[in-house]
């Protein structure tokens, strides 16, 4: 079952265009990282398919249908997310999991993203990677079927890292798919199936990280696809 | 390396596409009801609000103190039909603290969450934004029940205030429909400034309407021409509603400086600036969703 389509999507913000006819599938099951500069449309990517944005030109379809109409059945870390003051993790996770129509029970799940021990602290409290597990938390308390995650372990350590990527695998492992943004290549390489890599809203490549890495480390490659489309399109060139 | 993409002529999927839409958005219904997310969401509230000294100090203790050192000293004098000052002025901080938490800490609190991007994280949940407003309404209930109840410990045992339990009940719940009245111009405040100048602008919009309604001095000691600005306020006519009910006619005439008018008219005034902000609010809510999807 495809999870995510998105077929010759544009998105324009005035003169900037975030995306220029992407064209993006997801099936059930899948990891996906998606790779690109700073700039290239992930995170407008993203917010497409949360409904936080709507495209310009193309369509979008999550879980068969309208990203509106899917929202209970999506987990999501973004990049910018806020949290309120002065609620403590237990309260934010069993809050967030009220909406969905079915939830982890809330102590269980911080058990899994080791935050337990940190339940009745304020989030306010909490350091980066803490922050980033209870985001996690947030993504998974409603068992949903599609995990959306913009630059998931930014802040996380090595340990960390390990632990997140840990849970994510779980969630696939109970028939969840994830499509997550990194500028980490070792991380693109190690935890996905795919990879995609975008520069200037475009898709450049779309491939199993071994086969997209036969010849050459990933960061070279990284660099050899969005250095050619830079120099075909020249900043401020929309298309 | 291989690179793969849609074909253009691959079929069409049955999503969001590009363009004007009317479409009702489906909303996923929350494990233990609506009903139950909103109960859950005006208790995280409660607990997160006692959390934080400012809020105690600026919701509950300022009208308190300013009850204290105002009405206090002349709660014994008595207006000509024989009503205490002090209950006047319990009548006329009651509504000062419950206004300032409709428009100042409302709007505050929603300015805040907006600009910390936490409105914005919520949307990518099904978490529906009119539940977080009318949960943080439904705290500021619980709060102005803790205003009313401060102010009434302290004007019964200090200010020699005698009222009927139906005056009380009466008394709290006009408070009460005031912070559901009133909120829409906090919200309208916290969407329609920066979340950092909401604060600011709360204040400012809300100190002159306080001082012209003559909830800090009785419009009887102002200048007349405070007094034909306030009858296009509704916290003047939001005062003269709450001073009617426990007041009689003349002492509220002698108090305010204004004759009387029909309470039907005040209704009006509140509830009109109500509809009119509220309209604004969602208009301005709006604007930014909208705006945020292009």
């Amino acid at each position: 079952m495809t999870v995510i389509e998105m077929s010759a999507v544009t998105k324009e913000y005035g003169a900037v265009r975030a995306l220029d006819g992407l064209d993006l599938r997801v099936e059930r099951g899948e990891i996906v990282a998606l790779l690109g500069p700073n700039g290239a449309g992930k995170t407008t990517t993203f917010e497409l398919l949360l409904d936080l944005a709507r495209p310009t030109r193309g369509d979008v379809a999550v879980l068969g249908g309208a990203p509106a109409t899917a929202r209970g059945r999506v987990g999501a870390m973004l990049q910018s997310a806020g949290l309120p003051e002065q609620v403590t993790v237990r309260e934010l996770v069993r809050l967030v999991g009220r909406s969905y129509p079915a939830a982890v029970p809330t102590d269980e799940l911080l058990r899994r993203v080791s935050l337990h021990e940190r339940a009745s602290r304020v989030v306010t409290s909490l350091s980066g990677g803490e922050r980033q597990r209870l985001l996690l938390a947030m993504a998974l308390v409603g068992e949903p079927e599609l995990l959306l995650l913009d630059e998931p372990t930014a802040a996380m350590d090595v340990a960390s890292r390990r632990a997140f990527w840990a849970q994510a695998r779980t969630a696939v492992g109970h028939g969840a798919t994830i499509l997550f943004a990194t500028h980490d290549m070792a991380e693109a390489q190690g935890v996905a199936d795919r990879i995609l890599v975008m520069a200037r809203g475009r898709l450049l490549a779309d491939a199993p990280p071994a086969e997209l890495v036969a010849d050459d480390d990933l960061e070279a490659v990284f660099l050899a696809l969005t250095e050619e489309i830079s120099a075909a399109h020249p900043e401020g060139a929309l298309s | 390396m291989s690179t793969h993409a849609l074909t253009p002529d691959a079929p069409r999927p049955a999503g969001r596409r590009a363009g004007p839409e009317v479409r009702a958005e489906v909303r996923a219904r929350p494990n233990g009801g609506r009903a139950g997310l909103l109960a859950l969401q005006v208790a995280t509230e409660v607990r997160a609000s006692l959390r934080s000294p400012e809020f105690a100090v600026g919701a509950v203790v300022i009208p308190v103190i300013l009850y204290a050192m105002f009405g206090l000293p002349n709660a014994s004098s008595e207006l000509p039909g024989g009503t205490r000052i002090g209950l006047a002025m319990l009548v006329s901080l009651t509504c000062y603290g419950v206004v300032t938490l409709a428009i100042v800490v409302f709007g505050e609190d929603v300015a805040k969450d907006r600009g910390r991007g936490w409105l914005r994280t919520l949307r990518a949940t099904p978490f529906p934004t009119s539940a977080y407003l009318i949960g943080k309404v439904g705290a500021a209930l619980v709060h102005a029940v803790l205003i009313t109840a401060a102010m009434a410990v302290l004007a019964t045992t200090a200010g020699g205030v005698v009222l009927g339990a139906a005056e009380w009940l009466g008394f709290a719940a006009l408070m009460l429909v005031g912070v559901v009245l009133f909120s829409p111009l906090g919200f309208a405040i916290a969407y329609l400034a920066r979340p950092k100048a909401a604060a600011v602008i709360a204040n400012v919009v809300f100190l002159p309407l306080a001082f012209a309604s003559g909830f800090f001095v009785p419009l009887s000691e102002l200048p007349p021409v405070m007094g034909d600005v306030a009858r296009f306020l509704p916290t003047y006519h939001f005062g003269q509603l709450a001073y009617g009910l426990l007041l009689p006619a003349d002492d509220v005439e002698a108090f305010t400086g204004a004759a009387t008018q029909p309470v039907a008219l005040h209704v009006a005034w509140v509830v009109g600036y109500a509809l009119v902000l509220g309209g604004l609010a969602l208009t301005a809510a709006r604007r930014e969703a909208v705006t945020r999807r292009g």
